[in-house]
């Protein structure tokens, strides 16, 4: 199995060039690229996290 | 002069981000490339099969190959096969053609240093720990790089709109 810092790296990764891409390619002036880079990150890593995490806690609420 | 936005837009299949550079968009294009480019040798170093895709490979021999690769193959169906065929090995084509052939040395050459890698513990079980997210990795590039062609063709399509927004 691949190790946690590893797999959280890669998928970092992921987020930091989809948000990248999306901010550049969105219409817009470039001096805003850096604030979308950002809120894009943060709602696309936060909303990935908080899907596992319900994901995860779901069955284990309905389980007990 | 107007620009051929269809050509513009399918330069990206040679290097991601070229047809911004074509249209004037340097800094842009030079980002796309450069963080495309990465996730996809990313990709292409994790994945490390890489260059099975157009046979045994340029630099490797058929022995090498086949161990890991026997492993499991009876059990694919037609249905898996053509899965991969289509979104495994045909989608890192868009990240550039370019890109794509020099992915074919830089697997043979990387192909090594996995075993590096924190969490893979021994060479036979590098293409098991690493693989499905070097596919991943190749598999985002690709369609990233489709958004960034769209992308360009829609500056092209629209340049003379741009242009008078700008001047008001």
């Amino acid at each position: 199995m691949t190790s946690f810092p590893f797999t959280l790296a890669c998928f970092i990764v992921a987020c930091v060039s989809v948000s990248i891409v999306y901010s550049l390619t969105s219409p817009g002036s470039l001096d805003k690229v850096v604030k979308e880079t950002l809120s894009s990150f943060g709602l696309m890593f936060g909303g990935i996290i908080a899907l596992a995490v319900a994901i995860v806690l779901i069955p284990w609420l309905f389980g007990r | 002069m107007r620009k051929p936005k269809l050509l513009i837009a399918l330069s990206g299949l040679v290097f991601p981000g070229l047809g911004h550079v074509l249209l004037g968009r340097r800094a842009r294009g030079l980002v796309f490339f450069v963080v495309l480019s990465s996730l996809f040798f990313g990709g292409v170093f994790l994945e490390r099969e890489f260059y099975t895709k157009f046979g045994h490979g340029l630099l490797r021999s058929k022995e090498e190959v086949v161990p890991y690769r026997s492993s499991g193959e009876d059990l694919e169906g037609v249905v898996d096969k053509t899965w991969k065929v289509i979104f495994v090995y045909a989608y890192p084509f868009f990240v550039g053609f370019g890109n794509y052939c020099i992915g074919l040395v830089f697997s043979d050459a990387t192909a090594p240093l996995v075993a590096h890698i924190p969490g893979v513990q021994k060479a036979t079980e590098i293409p098991v720990t690493t693989r499905d997210i070097g596919y991943c990795f190749a598999l985002l590039a690709g369609l990233l790089n489709l958004l960034v062609m769209m992308d360009s063709f829609d500056i092209a399509a629209n340049e003379e709109e741009l242009a008078r927004r700008k001047q008001s």
